[in-house]
C-alpha cells in the first residue's frame, strides 16, 4: 500500500529556493492538506512528487521504491489541476474513460469502472454532454472521476475547488473526502484555503517559504500554533507584544510598552525575554457591562460585519489597541457600532510566542 | 449624486435568456451585490448597466437619465474586474493618475485626488512600483485606486476579489466597504460568494438562471429568507420533508377547511418521514392541514443530546469535523435524512462517531416552507 516518504527534498529555480531540505511522510490512506499563502511552494512540491518537476536533490520514495528516476506514469500518482482540462470534444464518458482506453483495458472492465466512478460524481445521467454542456461543478466532478480512474491510489489535488463558485465549494470539499476515504486512495491536497484544509484534513502541513513550519491535525494546528503566523492564518488573532515580568498560577504575565499588563498562558520562555501573546478572535470575549479584573480592558465597537453564521467586530480599546472578536451571529444582537464595551481574553487562549526574528508585523504579512 | 433603476430588463443570446425581466431600483448611496450561482445573469446585469452591453428589452436610468444607448465611457461610472488590468509599463502612480490625465483635469486637482487614492488603499508607499513587483492583492488595490480616481460616484465591481487568496480576500473586503462608504460612492458588486456578499452589502439581489430570487439585507436573506433556494444559498442549511398533520389546539376539524391562522394556533404538527412528528412554531397563515411542507433549519440552530428531549429526532453520528471555534457533526436521522448540527467548542460534550443521540429541533428556529412542486432538490440546485 502507498506511502510517500520524502527526505531532503530541495528546489531550486535559478535564485529561488522554492522547496528548502524538507522532510516529509504521508501515511498509506491519508488525507493530507498542504496550506500555504501564494508563494509558499505548495504547488511545487506537489509538482515534485508527481514527477512533473524534477527535484534539485534530495529523493522521494512511494511504497517503499525510490521514484527520483521514474515518469510522472509510472509513479501510481494522479494529479489533478485546478484548471481540469477535459479534452473539449469528448463527452463526460469519453473523457472518463481515457485512461482505461489508452491502457488497453477489456471494454467490458473499461465499461464497469467507467460508469462505477461517474455514478460515484453523480454524473451518469450527464455521460453524454460534452464539457462546455457543463457547469463548471460538473467539470470539475467529471475530471475527478476522470482522474479516479486512472487506477492510481494516489491523488495529487492541486486547488481543485478554486475555480468553482464559494456555494458549491462547500458541498463539494464533504464529497471529495468521503470519495477519497471510499475508495482507499492516499491524497494530498493543496490549498491556501484554511477553512477548506480544517473540514477536509486528517493532517495539515503549513508550508512557508519552501518550509514546512508546522504539521499536525487540524485541532492541532488551530488550538496549539507553533508561530504568530500560523496563528493569525487559521482562524484569525489579535496579538499584544511585550516583555515577560512574572509569573501567574498556571500561566505568565506579559508587560506591554505602555505598561498595560496581560496574564496570558504558560510558557517555556524566561521572565524577562520579550515576548508575543495571541488570542483567537472567536475566543475574544464581548461583555455589556463594565469590568475591572485581569485582562478587562474597556473599549468601543468602532465596525460591525455580518457574515451570516457570525458576525465580527472590530474595538477600539481606550488604551489604543484595536482587537477584533467573532462572536456567533445568534448573540452578536447584543453589541452595535458605538457601544462602550468591556473585552476580556481568558489567559489559557493568550498563546505565547518569543518574538518573530524580522519583527511581528513582517512575520504575519500575507501577500 | 446617482440613483438607478432597471425596469424590465430582459438580455437574450439567442436561444438563451440571460436576463429575464428585471426590475431594479438602487438608491444612492447604497451600497448593493448582486450574488448568485455561475450563469445566473450576474454579470450580464452590470454589463447592461455600464453599457458594454445593450439589453434587449427594457431601460436603465441613472440618476432618472436614460442611458439606453448611451456608451460606456459617457455613463460616468469606475469600473474594476476580476482580473486587474493596469498597464504594466506604468507605475503604480502613473495607474492611479490615468483617468486625471486622460480628462485633462487641472494638474493640481489630478494629483490630489490621485495621492488621496492611492492613500486610501495604502499604496502611497509603492507609487514608484510596476505591477509586476507587485502582489495580486496590491495590484487589485491600485485597481480600486483607479477606479475611484475616476472622479465618479459610481462604482461597478464585477468579482473584484475572486482572483485573489483566501485570506486577502477577507481583508481586502474590509477596505473596499470602507472606502465606498468614506466616499459616499454607490456602489454594485457582483459575486459569487455570498460571505463576501453578505460582509460587503447593505442589500444584497440574488439571482437564479437570469431571475432575481430575494432582494434584502444580508441578516433578513440569512435569518428569514423567503424561499428555499435564498435559504440554501446563504448560508448553509437542513432540510426536511413533511406535511401538516395536526393544529396545536388539538380541534383538528376546524383546520381542515382554512388557513391554519383562522384557528388561532400558534403552533402545529408536521409529520416527516417513518411517522415521526416535529412541533412547528408560527408556521404563517398560508398552510392548511395535509399541505406539503419543507422544514429549514441552520446548522447553529439545531442542538444534540444523549438525552431523550422535546422535539428531538432520534440518530446516529456519521461524521465528525472540526471548524475550530465549533464542532460540526453529521447525523443520520432515524428518519433517513441527513443533518449537519453546529456545536461550540466550549460546550463539554464530544460526540463520537457512530455514537446514537437526539437532534433537537427547537420550534421557533424552524421555518417553513410550501413543498415545491418541481421537487426540493431542483429548487435547491446550485448548478
Amino acid at each position: 500500500m502507498p506511502e510517500i516518504i520524502i527526505r531532503n527534498l530541495k528546489k531550486v529555480f535559478g535564485d529561488l529556493v522554492a522547496i528548502d531540505s524538507l522532510d516529509l511522510t504521508v501515511k498509506d490512506g491519508e488525507y493530507l492538506t498542504i496550506l500555504g499563502p501564494t508563494g509558499a511552494g505548495k504547488t511545487t512540491l506537489l509538482r515534485l512528487i508527481a514527477g512533473l518537476e524534477k527535484q534539485t536533490s534530495g529523493s522521494i520514495h512511494i511504497d517503499g521504491k525510490c521514484v527520483d528516476e521514474l515518469p510522472p506514469e509510472d509513479r501510481m500518482v494522479t494529479f489533478l489541476s485546478q484548471t481540469y482540462s477535459l479534452f473539449p470534444h469528448m463527452n463526460a464518458w469519453q473523457n472518463t474513460i481515457f485512461g482505461p482506453i489508452a491502457r488497453g483495458w477489456d471494454s467490458e472492465k473499461v465499461d464497469i469502472i467507467g460508469r462505477e466512478m461517474l455514478e460515484m460524481v453523480h454524473l451518469y445521467d450527464r455521460k453524454d454532454a460534452l464539457p462546455h454542456e457543463l457547469s463548471g461543478g460538473m467539470q470539475q466532478r467529471n475530471a475527478l472521476a476522470r482522474a479516479l480512474c486512472a487506477d492510481a491510489r494516489i491523488l495529487l489535488l492541486d486547488e481543485p475547488l478554486r475555480a468553482l463558485d464559494a456555494r458549491l465549494r462547500l458541498d463539494l470539499r464533504h464529497e471529495l473526502k468521503k470519495l477519497v476515504k471510499d475508495m482507499g486512495m492516499t491524497a494530498i491536497h493543496v490549498t491556501h484555503d484554511q477553512e477548506e484544509a480544517l473540514t477536509i484534513s486528517d493532517r495539515i502541513i503549513m508550508l512557508r517559504d519552501g518550509k514546512i513550519i508546522q504539521s499536525g491535525t487540524p485541532q492541532e494546528m488551530f488550538n496549539k500554533p507553533a508561530s504568530p503566523f500560523i496563528h493569525h492564518f487559521i482562524g484569525e488573532a489579535n496579538f499584544m507584544e511585550g516583555t515577560l515580568t512574572g509569573k501567574t498560577g498556571t500561566g505568565s504575565r506579559l508587560t506591554g510598552e505602555s505598561g498595560r499588563t496581560y496574564d496570558i498562558a504558560a510558557t517555556n520562555l524566561e521572565v524577562g525575554a520579550k515576548a508575543v501573546a495571541g488570542i483567537k478572535t472567536e475566543f475574544t470575549i464581548m461583555e455589556k457591562e463594565a469590568k475591572d479584573g485581569v485582562n478587562d480592558f474597556p473599549g468601543t465597537v468602532e465596525r460591525k460585519l455580518f457574515l451570516g453564521r457570525f458576525t465580527d467586530f472590530e474595538i477600539a480599546l481606550d488604551n489604543g489597541h484595536v482587537v477584533h472578536a467573532r462572536l456567533p451571529s445568534s448573540i452578536a444582537h447584543k453589541f452595535d457600532e458605538g457601544d462602550k464595551i468591556n473585552v476580556h481574553f481568558d489567559p489559557e487562549r493568550l498563546l505565547v510566542f518569543p518574538v518573530p526574528e524580522k519583527g511581528l508585523k513582517a512575520e504575519l504579512e500575507m501577500m | 449624486m446617482p440613483e438607478i433603476e432597471l425596469r424590465n430588463i430582459s438580455k437574450r443570446f439567442g436561444k438563451v435568456v440571460a436576463a429575464d425581466q428585471i426590475n431594479l431600483h438602487i438608491k444612492e448611496g447604497e451600497y448593493v451585490t448582486v450574488l448568485g450561482p455561475s450563469g445566473c445573469g450576474k454579470t450580464t446585469l452590470v454589463k447592461i448597466l455600464s453599457g458594454i452591453w445593450e439589453p434587449t428589452k427594457g431601460d436603465c436610468f441613472i440618476d432618472g437619465k436614460k442611458v439606453t444607448g448611451i456608451p460606456t465611457y459617457e455613463r460616468d461610472l469606475g469600473y474594476i474586474f476580476q482580473n486587474i488590468a493596469l498597464f504594466p509599463h506604468m507605475t503604480v502612480w502613473q495607474n492611479a493618475n490615468y483617468a486625471p490625465i486622460v480628462k485633462d483635469w487641472d494638474h493640481e486637482k489630478g494629483e490630489k485626488v490621485t495621492r488621496e487614492s492611492l492613500e486610501l488603499v495604502n499604496m502611497l508607499r509603492r507609487k514608484g512600483f510596476k505591477p509586476f513587483e507587485l502582489s495580486g492583492g496590491e495590484k487589485q488595490k491600485v485597481g480600486i485606486a483607479r477606479a475611484l480616481c475616476s472622479g465618479s460616484k459610481l462604482l461597478i465591481l464585477d468579482e473584484p476579489l475572486s482572483a485573489l487568496d483566501a485570506r486577502v480576500r477577507l481583508e481586502l473586503r474590509y477596505e473596499i466597504k470602507r472606502l465606498v462608504k468614506e466616499r459616499g460612492l454607490t456602489a454594485i458588486h457582483v459575486t459569487h460568494d455570498q460571505e463576501e456578499a453578505m460582509s460587503t452589502s447593505d442589500r444584497i439581489v440574488l439571482m437564479r438562471k437570469g431571475r432575481i430570487v430575494e432582494v434584502d439585507t444580508p441578516q433578513n436573506l440569512y435569518n428569514k429568507p423567503k424561499n428555499l433556494f435564498t435559504a440554501n444559498f446563504i448560508g448553509e442549511a437542513n432540510f426536511i420533508e413533511g406535511s401538516i398533520t395536526e393544529c396545536g389546539t388539538g380541534e383538528v376539524a376546524e383546520c381542515r377547511t382554512g388557513p391554519l391562522s383562522e384557528c388561532g394556533a400558534d403552533e402545529c404538527i408536521a409529520e416527516i418521514r417513518h411517522k415521526h412528528r416535529l412541533v412547528l412554531k408560527n408556521p404563517g397563515g398560508i398552510f392548511k392541514m395535509g399541505d406539503g411542507v419543507v422544514i429549514m433549519a441552520r446548522p447553529e440552530n439545531l442542538s444534540i443530546s444523549v438525552n431523550e428531549k422535546e422535539n428531538a429526532i432520534k440518530g446516529r453520528i456519521i461524521d465528525k469535523i472540526f471548524m475550530g471555534s465549533y464542532m460540526r457533526y453529521r447525523v443520520k436521522l432515524a428518519t433517513q435524512d441527513t443533518v449537519q448540527v453546529e456545536v461550540p467548542e466550549a460546550d463539554d460534550k464530544i460526540f463520537n462517531i457512530d455514537e446514537s443521540v437526539n437532534v433537537i429541533f427547537r420550534p421557533k428556529k424552524l421555518l417553513v416552507y410550501p413543498r415545491p412542486r418541481q421537487g426540493l432538490k431542483e429548487v435547491l440546485s446550485l448548478e
